[in-house]
């Protein structure tokens, strides 16, 4: 009887001594699935400066210093004649 | 439509154009003719009337010592058109600073020469703040006297009739085609533009408007007949000996160069005379000022950010906008 009873604690000790070290048999597989401690991952930052030039339209070709006879005024033949700073 | 005869040359320090299509009348020259004599006259014009040739009668009148000086009717008429401009904006669009503008750096022509970048320009300029007219106003001691074929002013005051010299040019090409029944013509003094004819009462012309930074076409306007004129600091600017920068439109209050918070000033008017004087009054006066000035014939202006203000157009059909001006040009 007291055999038995002695068998039975140092079987709970030993139990007891493996939980604590975190290998309790019954959580065994969780801690398998636990993902491995994150990596150290160095992270550079990128600063990236865009000089946008909105450069104007090409200059309507103007027939200078020469003629043109062109359908109408108001057609497509020609450009548009165009006010600006002169 | 009536073919058109389409002439493009270089006068006044700009380029100009002149479409003109058929007339009703007999007799009178085809278009191509037409246009080949209206050069002639635009060229004759620009040397007769020039600040920077010392041949033209506009150099021996501000030469001349004397208090009354013979005119020619041409030159008459051109001082006539200075002394309106200045009346009509209240002395701002004034023709007796040519000692200021030479001061300033703007002394012989800049025809070819690379303009200073705006933008930068900008970027230094002062606090934005309307023009004001010179308290002394010595425009008003010009005197024309047609009956004796003279003009009058106090030696020493020097005239300048450069402001309105593209305007009244076009104006004056434009009186010459439509009495000569001319269906439909343009007259474009470096975007100083005449339009008229019969025809363009029922198929008005396209005329773009073009941005002074980008280049780009802000606006379309259909005009029937009348002008339309455009003043922007981004074409006669330069970089004075002291870095700061300088341009051609003069506050007479202090004989700088204005920076009223506008760029460009674009105006319609029963003349191209009246649209050159109203832009160059809107572009003066900045914002507020420029409301007033272009209220009633209509007009826009860009301000120093670049943006766009439509003045008294509608714009609601796309981008072109119809005018019906009160009277012809």
């Amino acid at each position: 009887m007291w055999a038995a009873f002695a068998v039975f604690l140092a079987v709970l000790a030993l139990l007891a001594a493996r939980v604590a070290a975190g290998q309790d048999p019954a959580l065994r597989a969780r801690a398998a699935a636990t993902p491995p401690p994150a990596r150290r991952v160095l992270l550079r930052r990128v600063i990236e400066r865009r000089v946008i030039v909105h450069l104007p339209p090409s200059a309507p070709v103007q027939p200078t210093q020469s003629s043109q006879q062109v359908s109408s005024v108001g057609g497509s033949a020609t450009s548009l004649p165009v006010t600006r700073t002169s | 439509m009536s073919p058109a005869h389409d002439t493009t040359f270089r006068s006044m320090g700009s380029d100009v154009r002149l479409i003109v299509e058929a007339s009703m009348l007999p007799g009178v020259l085809p278009p191509a003719e037409a246009t080949a004599a209206e050069r002639r006259y635009i060229e004759d014009f620009a040397r007769r009337l020039s600040r920077f040739r010392r041949d033209s009668e506009l150099c021996a009148l501000n030469r001349d010592p004397a208090e009354e000086v013979p005119a020619s009717m041409l030159l008459r008429t051109a001082v006539a058109a200075g002394l309106w401009a200045a009346e009509r904006s209240g002395g701002l669009v004034d023709p007796t600073l040519l000692g200021e503008i030479e001061a300033v750096g703007y002394s012989s022509s800049q025809d070819g020469s690379t303009p200073a970048p705006l933008r930068i320009a900008l970027a230094g300029a002062p606090s934005p703040r309307p023009a004001r007219p010179r308290a002394e106003a010595r425009w008003r001691q010009i005197e024309i006297d047609h009956q004796r074929g003279t003009v009058r002013r106090p030696p020493g005051v020097r005239i300048d009739t450069g402001g309105t010299g593209k305007g009244l040019a076009a104006d004056a090409v434009a009186h010459r085609l439509r009495l000569r029944g001319y269906t439909r013509f343009v007259v474009d003094c470096g975007g100083d533009i005449a339009v008229g004819g019969a025809f363009g009462e029922f198929d008005p012309v396209a005329i773009e408007v073009e941005h002074p930074l980008s280049g780009e076409c802000v606006h379309t306007l259909l005009l029937s007949h009348g002008g339309v004129a455009t003043s922007g600091l981004n074409v006669r600017i330069w970089r004075r000996a002291d870095g700061t920068f300088a341009h051609h439109l003069l506050d007479p209050s202090s004989g700088e160069p204005v920076w009223s918070g506008l760029i460009g000033a674009t105006a319609l008017a029963p003349s191209a005379l009246e649209a050159e004087t109203l832009s160059k009054l809107a572009l003066l006066t900045g914002t507020d000022g420029a409301r007033r000035a272009l209220g009633k014939h209509g007009g826009l202006v860009v301000h120093n950010d670049g943006e766009v203000e439509l003045i008294g157009l509608v714009d609601d059909r796309g981008d072109a906008t119809a005018h019906a001006l009160g009277s012809a040009a």
